[in-house]
């Protein structure tokens, strides 16, 4: 049976179509101004992309802080089980993945896997922005770089220093003055990726950082970031093919498995 | 029955004492607590030796004849009857199958309701106990029977209550169970009424046992000045007193009455031991005359709205370290009694016989107890050893009133023969068992406490919370408001569990 | 006898006059009443007790009124002193902000919270008399120096762990100065009768919420929580007369036991621990229901456990009345202001497997520093006996509520 997962996160929302155990098709898409309205989006999306028909689609589970707010679906699951699911499936090449961080727009989970795949513990930071993606977003507008420059700037930076904010509102005011002290750009970019990494490597800690530890999200995408992360946890990290579509093929994955329940 | 026919086949012979009540109690105990594996393995080894020892015993007296007859007197036949009453009211579980067991006492309550009756209306003069309302053995079914039937109804310390007020009249008035017949108790009165008070002779206190033709009936433990001279075996100091004054050299010489006397002593420190092991201190805390008498007082106490005294640690430890020192300084000079000289001194002084039950509180408290303040016995004379016992006997008098009239269970903590019952509380059959997750640390436990234990209510990880200066009085069990906290195992089976207040109008009541 | 010594920098009480904090502070309740009242199949009699509940400020008074800030404090002792006892622990999170002209920022919002229901005119502690604040916890501590500027003060000393032997005289005698203290207010010092009659009245409220919980042990679907909590809160935190709760109370028990569930209950079950959960912060109440859990069974000093424990008299005198109170009041709690939590776990243990729960939820208020730093014990060993156990730190105000939903859906979907 087809089954879609929709993940209608924050800043992005990702689609994923799938039949079994084939990856049917994958799509992002920029949030619209409503949930429901970026559902659409990128269900259409990934429908036109991969060929299939609306009526083909057996189940659909929508997944992220707009789970409720689809219009639409069959069922909705949290985006922890479906990371977890999606962790499971996708696995990596040293073996299964124990621990996964998802790095998103407004928020950042760390889910750790038991060894039967389900879900042994967890935590999440969506109360301040600080750890997540929108805290780079910020700072890069403050030195008035787009993002990939931002990011780029980061990994050319031979001079690292330290910022001491950990709060998003300090840490604007706090590169302000740095390049006041006319410091780098690419020195306070690597700061701030630092200043990040540090703080996903105690939460990532204090869950627990089994092996294999699997960096998914929006914010995977950053290797200067993931290139931290890893020298923070002292250990390398996976990044997957399609790491912004993970918890979107953990929701379809978990439709099937619902519509297969509901069929007994 | 006949033990000393030897001409029977091996498997036979070796099955023989499976006649005996006792060997079968201890086989018993011994398969449940089998069964029961969480007890530590102590508690279950305890019933396999009661067990084996009966049975060497058995055989022992099969084999050697003549030192036989004084272990059949331990046998009585009122046993098997009085088992099957107690033990299943001990071990089966509440469910509506108990009420159908429940026919059984009530059936030997009307037997012997019917007994009375018929004696009271036709008695022939000749027959047994003639002068008395009951044949000794069916008032003793009779009793149980009525204890059984009443314990459904009754809440743990009403019960306990109950129990103890009926063994306190029993065991000091009902000292002419042990009598053979009215006319033997007639003589043994008459005996008594010449018999100096301060010593009583030896063969007054000698128990009725059992040869062919007298039947014997329940090893008791009162103590032995009960007014009507019905006593049977003492306390265990008296017993280990009456050990000591023996005199090994004419039992060496082959004297037959000193070995008569030496085996009656050890047939009744076997039997008493066996209880120990049974029942730990549950005689302390559901039996004991002394601290029926000594409750008596602490109602005053409870009347008055006046709180208990709270004993320090230290005078606690004062009160057991008295108590082992009294204990074996009594036992000291019990021992040097077979030296006395013609005088009756030894090294210059006086000793009694028995000289530790003549500073025992027990002395004064019995008789006043079952005869009034009229029978209070004489203190001993000055010339005993110099005044010691006298004024022995009265520091141990005042003692024993002051310490039950304001400090509940203080006094317990002296008892030597409490003393030596605890040690059988962590190794016997009776273990006094906590759920610790179901504890919070109230206390309450402690508050009720007559011997004012802390253990109890501190211990969060064992299950096993018994305590050798616990006498198991089981008013933490009977108060513990937590459900299933606290219970009374015996032989790895919880007779006894904390629970809930039941219902509001007991509370209310309770209250008032 | 029981003279403190008077304040030489005692300051005027302050009030505040913020009237769009008070719509705030009604918005709130009323907000909880409407969830209250979406829940489905509710006993007959509920609506008394949220009357009761609601309205505590409103209730007329017939005798002196003496206020408590603490579970801790024997109710008993306030009743035998011909006082009406009333708790003044506040739950609304608009209050708590008004509490923040006095205190500052990060300081326990129950204590911000009661500070700001103080500064009320039409308040309920305006009405009382006498104020009584165990110093069970750092907050509750100073707030009684704060709470004295608004009326006469009775602070009183818990020991620092369950060591009866040393603690227990000390607890009771504690307990005689609160008497003595409640004496005076009154001016009917409180006797060995009076004391008797009042353990009777709390022990038959106690037998209730024991066999509400029971019953709800065997059915949590009978009975809500939230509707569980509002009925033992409607007794502790309203000044009106226990008897008229104790008779509602005895017909909701009959409703709940004569609850059939219709259907074999598939919901999780939860077990509850944690900081006390006061009306109307339901917050995580009302996310826990509305995911589908059933909270089976709590350790909460606001709810079951508050009034579980009987008062275990077996003596007759008046300090027998003491140390039976301190049992049940001082070393009964199961709060973390002892420094060893090990009765607390026991009891969730022994709920867990009493309730068959599937998990344990607690709710850790953040800024509460004894619970934050206990939960280092309790995950751990919860983890050992591979019990699923779930933490929520957070505080009174509503802004969290999705996220909390984010993580109890994820507990229940992997439990």
């Amino acid at each position: 049976m087809i089954t879609a997962g929709l993940d209608i996160g924050s800043t992005t929302s990702k689609a994923v179509l799938l039949d079994g155990d084939r990856l049917l098709g994958a799509a992002v898409v920029p949030n619209a101004a409503l949930p429901s309205a970026s559902a659409r989006l990128v269900f259409d999306a990934v429908l036109d992309g991969s060929g299939v028909a609306r009526g083909a689609v057996g189940a659909v589970a929508t997944t992220g802080y707009g789970r409720r707010l689809a219009g639409f679906g069959d069922f909705v699951i949290t985006e922890i089980k479906a990371c977890a699911l999606g962790a499971v499936r996708v696995g990596s090449p040293r073996g299964p993945i124990r621990t996964v961080l998802d790095l998103g727009g407004q928020d950042t989970k760390v889910v750790a896997i038991g060894e039967s795949g389900g879900v042994e513990d967890f935590a999440m930071n969506d109360k301040c922005a600080a750890g997540t993606g929108r805290f780079l977003e910020m700072l890069a507008r403050k030195l008035d770089l787009p993002l990939e420059a931002f990011i780029a700037a980061a990994l050319r930076s031979r001079n690292p220093i330290h910022m001491n904010a950990t709060c998003a509102v300090f840490a604007e005011s706090e590169v302000v003055s740095l390049l006041a002290r006319n410091i780098d750009k690419e020195d306070i970019a690597a700061a701030a990726h630092q200043a990040i990494a540090d703080r996903i490597g105690a939460m990532v800690r204090r869950v627990g950082q089994q092996e294999v530890i699997a960096f998914v999200g929006g914010g995977a995408l950053n290797r200067a970031l993931a290139a931290m992360v890893e020298e923070s946890l002292n250990k390398k990290v996976h990044i997957p093919e399609s790491p912004q579509t993970l918890v979107a093929l953990g929701a379809a994955i978990a439709a099937g498995g619902r519509a297969a329940e509901a069929a007994l | 029955m006949d033990f000393l026919n030897a001409s029977t086949p091996v498997v036979t012979d070796a099955l023989r004492p499976l006649e005996s009540v006792l060997f079968l109690l201890g086989l018993a105990l011994t398969l449940a607590g089998c069964r029961r594996l969480h007890s530590h393995v102590w508690r279950r080894a305890i019933p396999a030796g009661f067990t084996l020892l009966f049975y060497a015993l058995y055989r022992v007296a099969q084999h050697a004849p003549a030192a036989g007859p004084w272990l059949y007197r331990l046998e009585s036949p009122l046993l098997p009857p009085l088992l099957l009453l107690v033990l299943p009211a001990l071990f089966l579980p509440r469910t509506r199958a108990y009420r159908l067991f429940l026919a059984c006492p009530a059936l030997v309550l009307a037997a012997f309701a019917g007994h009375v009756a018929a004696r009271l209306l036709r008695l022939p003069p000749d027959a047994p106990f003639a002068g008395l309302p009951a044949a000794p053995g069916m008032l003793a079914l009779g009793v149980t029977a009525a204890l059984v039937l009443a314990q459904p109804f009754l809440g743990l310390t009403a019960f306990r209550r109950v129990v103890r007020v009926t063994l306190f009249a029993v065991l000091l008035f009902g000292g002419y169970l042990l009598r053979q017949n009215a006319a033997d108790y007639a003589a043994m009165l008459a005996r008594r009424s010449v018999a100096r008070n301060d010593i009583v002779s030896f063969s007054e206190t000698t128990p009725v046992l059992r040869d062919s033709e007298r039947l014997a009936y329940l090893p008791a433990a009162p103590c032995r000045f009960s007014a009507d001279g019905g006593y049977v075996q003492g306390c265990v100091m008296e017993l280990l007193q009456r050990l000591l004054q023996l005199d090994f050299r004419k039992i060496a010489a082959g004297s037959v009455e000193e070995t008569a006397l030496f085996a009656m002593a050890l047939a009744a420190i076997v039997s008493l031991g066996a209880l120990l092991f049974i029942g730990g201190r549950l005689w302390c805390g559901w039996a004991c005359p002394l601290s029926t008498a000594g409750a008596a007082l602490d109602r005053i106490r409870v009347w008055l709205h006046l709180p208990p005294l709270k004993p320090s640690a230290a005078l606690k430890r004062a009160a057991a370290g008295s108590g082992v020192s009294l204990g074996a300084f009594g036992l000291l000079l019990a021992a040097a009694y077979p030296r006395l000289d013609a005088d009756g001194r030894f090294l210059g002084c006086k000793i009694p016989l028995y000289p530790f039950c003549k500073i025992c509180p027990g002395q004064q408290v019995c008789p006043v107890a079952a005869g009034g303040p009229g029978a209070y016995p004489p203190l001993p004379g000055r010339e005993w050893m110099g005044g010691f016992f006298l004024v022995a006997s009265i520091a141990l008098g005042l003692f024993f009133a002051a310490a039950f009239a304001a400090a509940r269970g203080l006094f317990c903590r002296f008892c030597p023969m409490g003393l030596i019952g605890g040690l059988f509380n962590r190794g016997g059959l009776v273990a006094l068992r906590k759920n610790p997750l179901r504890c919070n640390g109230c206390g309450v436990c402690r508050e009720v406490c007559p011997m004012d234990i802390p253990g109890v209510a501190a211990e969060r990880v064992r299950t096993d919370v018994s305590r050798s200066d616990c006498v198991l009085c089981l008013e933490c069990v009977a108060r513990c408001p937590q459900q299933g906290c606290l219970s009374l195992d015996i032989a790895g089976r919880t007779v006894a569990r904390s629970e809930r207040p039941a219902a509001v109008n007991r509370t209310e009541r309770s209250a008032r | 006898m029981n003279r403190q010594p008077t304040n030489p920098y005692a300051l005027r009480p302050a009030f505040s006059d913020n009237p769009g904090n008070r719509r705030k502070q009604a918005f709130v309740e009323a907000d909880q009443r409407r969830r209250l009242d979406e829940i489905p199949q509710r006993p007959a009699d509920i609506p008394y007790f949220v009357e009761r509940l609601v309205n505590a400020a409103a209730a007329p008074k017939r005798r002196p009124r003496i206020g408590l800030l603490c579970n801790v404090a024997p109710v008993e002792i306030v009743m035998a002193a011909g006082a009406d006892p009333v708790r003044l622990d506040c739950g609304n999170s608009a209050a708590a902000v008004a509490g923040e002209e006095m205190l500052a920022g990060d300081v326990c919002p129950l204590a911000k919270a009661t500070i700001g229901v103080f500064m009320r005119e039409d308040g309920l502690p305006a009405t009382c008399d006498a104020f009584i604040v165990p110093a069970t916890c750092d907050a509750k501590r100073k707030l009684g120096e704060i709470l004295a500027d608004y009326g006469p003060v009775f602070q009183f000393a818990l020991p620092v762990d369950k060591d009866t032997v040393r603690h227990s005289a000390e607890a009771a005698a504690e307990l005689r100065h609160l008497a003595a203290f409640a004496g005076k207010v009154t001016g009917r010092a409180p006797t060995r009768k009076a004391l008797r009659a009042a353990i009777a009245l709390t022990n038959h409220r106690s037998d209730i919420v024991h066999r509400l919980q029971e019953a709800r042990i065997a059915h949590p679907g009978a009975l809500s929580i939230r509707d569980l909590f509002v009925c033992i809160q409607a007794s502790l935190f309203s000044p009106e007369p226990l008897e008229t709760w104790v008779a509602h109370a005895e017909n909701l028990v009959h409703a709940v036991k004569a609850f059939t569930a219709e259907r074999r209950n598939l919901r999780r079950r939860v077990v509850l621990t944690g900081a006390p959960i006061i009306w109307p912060n339901f917050k995580v109440l009302n996310v826990l229901e509305e995911c589908g859990a059933l909270v089976a069974a709590d350790t909460l000093c606001s709810g079951a456990q508050a009034c579980i424990d009987p008062v275990v008299l077996a003596e007759t005198s008046l300090d027998a009345c003491f140390r039976a109170l301190a049992a049940r009041s001082v070393f009964g709690a199961l709060c973390p202001c002892f420094s060893s939590q090990a009765t607390r776990l026991s009891r969730v243990l022994d709920l867990v497997e009493k309730t068959r729960a599937d998990g344990v939820v607690q709710y850790a208020l953040r800024l509460c520093q004894p619970f934050d730093i206990e939960n280092y014990r309790l995950e751990r060993v919860l983890k050992e006996r591979r019990i699923p156990f779930l933490n929520l730190r957070t505080d009174y105000s509503l802004e969290d509520t999705e996220q909390l939903r984010v993580r109890i859906e994820a507990f229940l979907e992997t439990v």
